[in-house]
């Protein structure tokens, strides 16, 4: 099978997600081939998952005060801060067999080009369900991948974020806590359980150099494809910039539950 | 209105906002960082809750009467959790 490699530069969040959506669309009607998509975050943004509440998880004041972006996406999971990251999205029709049909089989089977392209660069991962990356820190497995996952008019979309640098200060500042008196705790629990690519490697990988070695990654992880450099179709493009007008950068979308 | 967070066992986190009338629910929230498909069944099974008595057998066939009628695949939670979830709130 042949996929389209993209490259989408830093965006913001609203793009990043309706550029997800446009592909999926166009690889479902098969105006446009299976897509690997890496790509930023510029501004910062947290996205949430589709079955969470907007005012419930993020301090919508302090995002604001730090001009840090909100997003709802298409996909469940939790809450992410993206900022310094690269990530992944990739489109495979249901049809190409190329993965297995159950959940989690075809997550774990996805993340194999993202744990491979971790390999590259020197960082050994392994998949834990339901959808985390981690890597082990003597005993203590630390997270340094998310993923998340949906299907849609028989695409498998699953996109992901793979950690360059780790800010949870930063995070906790924009998340709401289920109790204020634990968040102490639970940053330096968070702090225990999260890692990146730098830290772990002791040395700063900037979002290029993970770039070309996730995308060896996926290559190496399915051997039966190939992945040609493309531009996102203008067509696309323009189904992007729509969407991110009337859906991604629209209450109605990202404040719905 | 009341409230439950459940840590679903090797799963995800269930959050429950929901209000009763007469002992059945009258409306109720699920959100939470778990995966269902597909994604938009969310409303439909909530709306399906409504009238409910918050009892777990009623709960329980509820439940799975809406995931007969409209197929529903439940990722990092399953139709116990979620019931257990909702008997929790207060």
């Amino acid at each position: 099978m042949n996929f389209r490699f993209l490259t989408t530069g830093h965006l913001p969040a609203r793009m990043n997600m309706a550029i997800d959506e446009a592909v999926l669309d166009a690889v479902a009607t098969k105006t446009s081939a299976p897509t690997l998509r890496l790509y930023g975050w510029k501004p910062a943004a947290i996205s949430i998952g589709y079955f969470q509440s907007l005012e419930e998880e993020i301090d919508l004041a302090a995002c604001a005060k730090s001009d840090t972006e909100f997003v709802r996406r298409v996909t469940g999971g939790g809450a992410v801060l993206h900022e310094h990251e690269l990530t992944y999205s990739i489109h495979i029709p249901e049809s190409a067999a190329l993965v297995p049909n159950g959940i989690l089989e075809s997550y774990r089977a996805i993340s194999e080009g993202v744990i491979k392209g971790l390999a590259v660069l020197g960082v050994t991962a392994k998949f834990v369900p339901l959808n985390d990356l981690i890597v082990m820190n003597g005993e203590m497995p630390q997270k340094i991948s998310g993923n998340a996952q949906t299907r849609k008019q028989g695409v498998i979309l699953q996109h992901g974020t793979i950690l360059l640098r780790v800010d949870v200060e930063k995070m906790f500042s924009l998340l709401k806590v289920p109790d204020e008196k634990l968040k102490g705790k639970m940053i330096a629990t968070i702090k225990e359980r999260v890692t990146s690519i730098s830290h772990f490697l002791g040395r700063e990988v900037g979002f290029e150099e993970a770039l070309d070695a996730v995308r060896t990654g996926f290559a190496q992880a399915f051997p039966q494809c190939t992945f040609e450099a493309a531009e996102i179709s203008s067509e696309e493009m323009r189904h992007a910039e729509q969407l991110a007008k009337e859906k991604y950068g629209n209450d109605s979308w990202n404040k719905q539950r | 209105m009341q409230r439950a967070i459940y840590k679903v066992p090797d799963g995800k986190l269930i959050k429950i906002l929901l209000e009763e009338e007469g002992g059945s629910i009258s409306s109720i929230q699920i959100t939470g960082d778990f995966f269902i498909y597909p994604e938009e069944n969310i409303e439909q099974l909530e709306h399906a809750l409504r009238g409910c008595t918050r009892e777990e057998k009623a709960l329980t066939e509820r439940l799975e009467k809406f995931q007969h009628e409209s197929p529903t695949e439940f990722f990092g939670l399953d139709i116990p959790s979620l019931v257990h979830t909702i008997l929790l709130a207060q």
